[in-house]
């Protein structure tokens, strides 16, 4: 004898013999109903689920906070010089160091205080 | 307003319909649900309260349709909101099923002279309650409803492999019962 046809008699017994529930109340399914309409108020059933609401807020704030994040990068970025504009820099760059380097010591004569002419007086 | 011809609605455009706070619609789920949810209470929990715990467990999906996301599942999950009712009346019920257990165990001795006298429905539900709460479940949603043994494992919020286990050890423990009382399955 097979365990799986022990099995299959052992449900066919259960299903034949297994005890039915009592019938119910006449009333209990307009009990029911009457129920649901003073106790169960489900209006604020709204078609898009809190959940559902939740995901898309926190979807778009972190799309958005990429695409913050991906444009600040761009903008921030040193953008590269024409070259029109890199001669024009490295012509400035030239002529600021030659005139750091050849300055006449003359012009900065300024800078030196001037001595108090004592001598001259006697 | 639904009506009676609109019975061959599927149970997905009833819940949608359902909502939508259409109470006709739940009515019409009531009418195709009621029998199999009162079967499985009835064998869960016994004859006591059982009309309570019915309309306790269509006011509850009721009120938890609205969280319902996936409507083809209305089932499966009224069977689990019938599987949380039962466990919730259970400690209520423990002690009535203790003395039904020693009821059960009496009587087989009382009518063991003539077993052909013993009603075969009594035994079968003597069985039943003779199971532990989970197996009970396993064997009634599987073997009496027909509930595939994975959505068994959705219902009752465990692994499939513990649907198997429980199912053979329940069918063992019911065999061996109504063995003893001397049906030859």
């Amino acid at each position: 004898m097979s365990h799986h046809s022990s099995d299959e008699r052992l449900v066919q017994f259960i299903r034949e013999h297994h005890p039915s529930p009592p019938s119910p109340k006449e009333n209990i399914e307009d009990t029911l109903i009457a129920q649901i309409e003073t106790e169960a108020q489900p209006t604020n059933v709204t078609p898009f689920p809190r959940r559902r609401y939740q995901g898309w807020v926190f979807g778009s704030a972190i799309a958005a906070s990429v695409l913050l994040l991906f444009t600040s990068v761009r903008f921030l970025q040193p953008s590269s010089l024409s070259p029109q504009e890199t001669a024009e820099l490295e012509a400035f760059l030239i002529e600021n160091w030659e005139a750091v380097t050849m300055a006449d010591p003359a012009e900065t004569s300024w800078f030196i205080p001037e001595q108090p002419k004592s001598s001259n007086r006697r | 307003m639904l009506t009676e011809p609109n019975t061959n609605l599927s149970d997905t455009e009833l819940v949608k319909c359902c909502q939508t706070n259409n109470r006709a619609a739940f009515r019409l789920l009531y009418r195709r649900y009621q029998r199999r949810v009162r079967s499985t209470l009835y064998q869960l929990c016994g004859e006591s309260m059982l009309d309570d715990l019915v309309q306790e467990v269509f006011f509850r999906a009721w009120k938890g349709l609205p969280k319902l996301r996936k409507p083809k599942t209305f089932s499966t999950w009224l069977y689990r909101i019938c599987w949380n009712v039962a466990c919730d009346q259970r400690r209520a019920f423990a002690q009535l099923r203790e003395q039904k257990q020693i009821l059960a165990q009496q009587e087989p001795s009382l009518n063991s002279a003539d077993l052909n006298t013993m009603h075969y429905q009594q035994l079968v539900q003597q069985g039943l309650q003779a199971l532990t709460f989970e197996q009970r479940a396993v064997i009634v949603l599987h073997d009496l409803e027909d509930v595939p043994q994975k959505e068994i494992a959705h219902i009752l919020d465990i692994p499939t492999g513990t649907v198997k286990s429980r199912l053979f050890h329940g069918r063992k423990a019911l065999r061996d019962f109504l063995e003893k009382q001397g049906v030859v399955l």
